[in-house]
């Protein structure tokens, strides 16, 4: 009877000792494959995005990632941020900038912006846009929006047939944009604000003021999709701040992409 | 057992899903279409394969008392490292899979078979239970997932196969579509068994010792 005690103490110790080498040893080799995966998780995030600005305007042939200009929103207004030590990769008030350019000659911007009012948070968006502010292209990257319904408004997949892939009508569909009528709707669209909206603006639909960048519902001129009208509207926010961002700022934009 | 038998007994035998009826969560929850279930089945059955061949290598340093936390330790480490590894080298498949892989460390037929079979068995069983656990789940997540996806949309692995065929039937991509479809294979799987059963002239019985019992992580009387 002396020696249960001793015994029970005894593997209480073992408990303790072999459960922390167990969690010693899975730390350990997390933080291994942690730090020998992290130059190429890096790597592999720029080239999607790369991927992404070539779907939406393929006449590059720089590296649009090495340039960038990026606007913080503050009290309204979108003010450059420069030696950023630890950039977002994509936050509410955050829109970035990056030049396309051909042989050595800037031919058109990319932008990044985010809108924070979609139905599950943040809802991310990639455009071209023209030196102008003409949007070119757009695509949502990052969202979280409900899959098969919210998602519908900017998905551009397309639904395959069988007999469809036999022909081989499917090839380029991967680097290639997808039509969807309410994603194309932004394409040419311009931005001005609401006090310099003139005469000459409204005799082209394409210029809108600040108030007309809203959906349908909402008295605006953008397309949505009813059942998604959150959704909906967040993706046409988000192109607004991106838009915004460059009206505001497009001299010096322009000015820092074409320095080189 | 042989490792022949070892590996076969999950695809139809013991399968998890149909049989076992381990991780309902996912099974339910991420079969909207045919190439979601595949996608689970194959992380799965990655994180699956390293929790038993760790497990069953480990299996005499690991006390008793504490074998439910180390094994817990272990599947969520092999999940996180999984999801690492995909997102470094295979950025595409970490879009299509990336969701899932969190939810790995919450399927119970991982810690389930690292319990009722590789604490108890050979790291070569261990391996060959794993692949064949891991197959018989990847299958009956595609094939559920098929059929709700073909019920839902009228595609399969997102390809129209009848052209034109419009449908939108969205009972069958909720989550009370995916239970009454899980129920009908269910009952179909025994039903086959059933006509099995009688054509060699016997009576079909669900293997006993697969029901509840055979796990014993709820078990604490022997510890």
């Amino acid at each position: 009877m002396s020696n249960q005690p001793k015994k029970k103490n005894e593997s209480i110790f073992i408990l303790i000792i072999s459960l922390c080498t167990v969690a010693v040893v899975a730390a350990v080799v997390l933080s291994l494959v942690a730090s020998i995966t992290a130059g190429p998780i890096k790597k592999a995030k720029i080239e999607t995005t790369v991927r992404t600005f070539a779907k939406l305007q393929p006449n590059f042939d720089n590296d649009p990632l090495t340039d960038k200009a990026v606007f913080k929103l503050v009290s309204g207004k979108w003010k450059i941020q420069k030696n950023l030590k630890k950039e977002p990769l994509a936050a509410p008030d955050i829109v970035k900038f990056y030049p396309a350019e051909k042989d050595g000659k800037l031919v058109s911007i990319f932008a990044q912006g985010t809108s924070p009012e979609g139905y599950g948070g943040n809802l991310t968006a990639v455009a071209a846009i023209t030196k102008d502010g003409a949007i070119i292209n757009v695509e949502v990257t990052q969202s979280q929006e409900t899959a098969g319904l919210g998602t519908n408004v900017y998905s551009r997949e397309i639904t395959k047939t069988i007999w469809g892939i036999i022909k081989g009508e499917y090839k380029d569909t991967d680097t290639k944009l997808n039509p969807n009528p309410i994603m194309d709707f932004f394409n040419g669209k311009m931005y001005v604000p609401d006090n310099e909206y003139t005469a000459k603006d409204k005799s082209n639909p394409d210029i809108l003021p600040e108030e007309r960048w809203k959906v349908k519902k909402d008295g605006g001129e953008f397309k949505y999709i009813t059942g998604a009208t959150i959704t909906s509207r967040t993706v046409t926010d988000a192109v607004k701040r991106m838009l915004q961002a460059y009206y505001q700022n497009k001299e010096q934009i322009l000015k820092m992409f074409s320095k080189k | 057992m042989s490792l022949g038998k070892e590996f076969s007994k999950g695809i139809w035998k013991e399968n998890p899903v149909l049989v076992l009826l381990l991780g309902m969560c996912p099974v339910l929850a991420v079969t909207g279409d045919a190439y979601n279930g595949l996608g689970m089945g194959i992380a799965s059955t990655c994180v699956l394969l390293g929790s038993n061949t760790v497990v069953s290598s480990c299996k005499s340093f690991i006390p008793k008392k504490v074998r439910i936390p180390c094994y817990i330790i272990i599947i969520a480490t092999f999940v996180t490292m999984v999801g690492l590894v995909l997102k470094a080298y295979l950025p595409a498949l970490d879009k299509a899979l990336g969701i899932f892989i969190p939810l790995i460390v919450v399927n119970c037929i991982v810690l389930g078979r690292a319990e009722a079979f590789a604490a108890k068995s050979t790291i070569a069983n261990s391996i060959a239970d794993a692949l064949g656990m891991g197959l018989g789940f990847t299958l009956a997540l595609v094939v559920l997932g098929g059929i709700r996806e073909f019920l839902t949309n009228g595609t399969l692995f997102t390809i129209q196969f009848v052209p034109g065929w419009n449908v939108s039937f969205l009972l069958s991509n909720s989550p009370a579509g995916a239970f009454i479809v899980l129920g009908l294979l269910i009952a179909g799987m025994n039903w086959l068994n059933m006509m099995k059963a009688k054509k060699q002239g016997k009576v079909f019985e669900p293997p006993k010792h697969l029901d509840c019992r055979q796990c014993n992580i709820c078990n604490m009387e022997d510890i």
